[in-house]
């Protein structure tokens, strides 16, 4: 007659412990003493691990759950550290058994839940590890499924946690390595080469439902998982259509301001010892600022003119003047410049009706003087450049929204640690 | 909801307030302008594009 053992006492310390596992089950490891058992002898004692810290996981051995329809149980938890640049990263397997599909794993790392089983079909290039990937020059790449997987990341781990039940044998201080891969574009499974003294492929997938699955105490993921699938967040579609129309709307403004400017009315064009002692023009709208510019195809020179602006009540608006300077220099790259050939002076109307301005040369360099000056006036001016603005701000918005899915893979891959200079 | 309110009303405001400033020229007049404007100085250097203040 044979039956099944469903629970014994730890041969160290006595203590009660369930047995969940299964046939292939060979280690026992007692989560009271961290006496490391034989399953397969008696449940001899191998060896203690006194003294060990509990990892952080929400997951217990004996809850089951129903992972695609069929019913799994925990039966094991290995802590795991890695260290390297004075950093440190720590993450939690548990082992799963099913009666019906056996063995696979339920990782928690950084909040985020995930998934793994062994790979049967392996993909047909060689075994990768850790010292081949720092051999090769190109990231290396290997087709699984149809589908190509390309490196991203090393990782040198060790066990500093054990309890329940494996179908290997553990133990605190075990090193190991594990060469992972990713597909390209949306997928977001990883491929995993792992090397822990027998060596073997993984698949792993996303699992955000296993608390919930498992009965567990929910967590809460920390920045983007690797494997994290893009999920659009709500509204995505109203922001980027919002911000698109109101981009569209500033653009519209600006170009409504520039194109309802009044026409440019030239004042005077010729040598500025012709300048008239007066001039005069006609506003007549005091809605938008006036510009009077002036233009002089200055070379290596520079002339400075008095300026000064009566309105038709005879208020003066402005008694100032403006310098033109132009010089340049150089070829090629080390073409330079300085100053401009514009000057303008814009003013805020009082009053319709004609303006005077008085203006005349003040200081004028000899060459400039033989360049023709030209001056113009130009009603309705506004500032389009707030709308230019508002639209560059609204853009960058609407970018933002639509880039979400792109910059959530840039944070799916930002951990890869293969490095610029090796592609 | 009330975060689609919010950038609603703060991008509406955006868009008057750019698109006042733009029509009435808000930012465009020059310092050295306006009723009873007078030169008491200079600014920048002989025949570099000086601008003369009040």
């Amino acid at each position: 007659m044979t039956g099944t053992v469903s629970a014994i006492n730890c041969t160290n310390c006595g203590a009660g412990l369930e047995v969940l596992g299964g046939g292939r089950v060979v280690t026992q490891v007692c989560g009271y003493c961290g006496a490391r058992l034989d399953a397969n002898d008696a449940y001899r004692v191998l060896s203690v691990h006194a003294g060990m810290v509990r990892p952080d996981t929400p997951f217990r051995l004996g809850m089951t759950g129903e992972i695609d329809g069929v019913r799994h149980t925990i039966i094991g938890t290995l802590g795991y550290v890695e260290r390297w640049g004075g950093q440190e990263w720590r993450w939690v397997d548990h082992m799963l058994y099913s009666a019906t599909h056996g063995y696979a794993w339920l990782t928690v790392e950084d909040g985020h839940t995930l998934l793994t089983r062994k790979v049967r079909d392996w993909p047909d290039a060689s075994f990768l590890t850790a010292q081949t990937v720092e051999l090769v020059d190109t990231r290396p790449v290997r087709t699984w499924r149809g589908r190509s997987y390309r490196y991203y990341a090393s990782s040198s781990w060790e066990i500093d946690f054990v309890e329940g039940e494996f179908t290997w044998r553990p133990e605190r201080g075990q090193r190991g390595s594990a060469v992972s891969l990713m597909p390209t574009g949306r997928a977001s499974d990883m491929l995993t080469y792992a090397d822990g003294g027998e060596r073997e492929i993984e698949v792993t997938r996303y699992f955000p439902e296993a608390a919930a699955t498992f009965g567990a105490e929910a967590l809460r993921p920390q920045g983007v998982h690797p494997l994290q699938p893009y999920e659009a967040k709500r509204g995505k579609r109203f922001y980027g259509l919002w911000f698109a129309a109101m981009t569209v709307a500033a653009l519209a403004i600006a170009m409504a301001v520039t194109a309802t400017s009044g026409a440019r009315v030239t004042l005077f064009h010729g040598p500025p010892a012709d300048l008239p002692a007066e001039m005069s023009f006609e506003v007549a709208s005091t809605t938008r600022p006036v510009r009077l510019q002036l233009f002089q195809d200055l070379a290596q020179s520079w002339a400075e003119y008095e300026m000064t602006l009566t309105d038709p009540a005879g208020t003066v608006l402005a008694q100032t003047g403006r310098g033109i300077s132009y010089y340049y220099g150089g070829s090629g790259e080390d073409a330079w410049s300085e100053g401009s050939r514009f000057a303008s002076l814009t003013f805020e109307p009082t009053v319709p009706g004609r303006y005077l301005l008085e203006m005349a040369p003040d200081q004028v360099d000899p060459g400039a003087s033989r360049a023709p000056l030209r001056l113009t006036v130009q009603e309705g001016r506004g500032a389009a450049l707030w709308s230019w603005i508002a639209a560059g701000l609204f853009a960058v918005a609407f970018l933002w929204t639509l880039s979400a899915g792109w910059r959530h893979r840039m944070a799916r891959w930002k951990g890869s640690d293969w490095t610029e200079e090796d592609d | 909801m009330l975060t689609r309110l919010l950038v609603m009303t703060v991008s509406l405001g955006v868009l008057a307030g750019a698109g006042y400033a733009s029509w009435y020229g808000i930012g465009a007049v020059d310092r050295d302008t306006g009723p009873n404007s007078v030169r008491t100085g200079s600014v920048g250097g002989v025949g570099f594009g000086s601008v003369r203040v009040k």
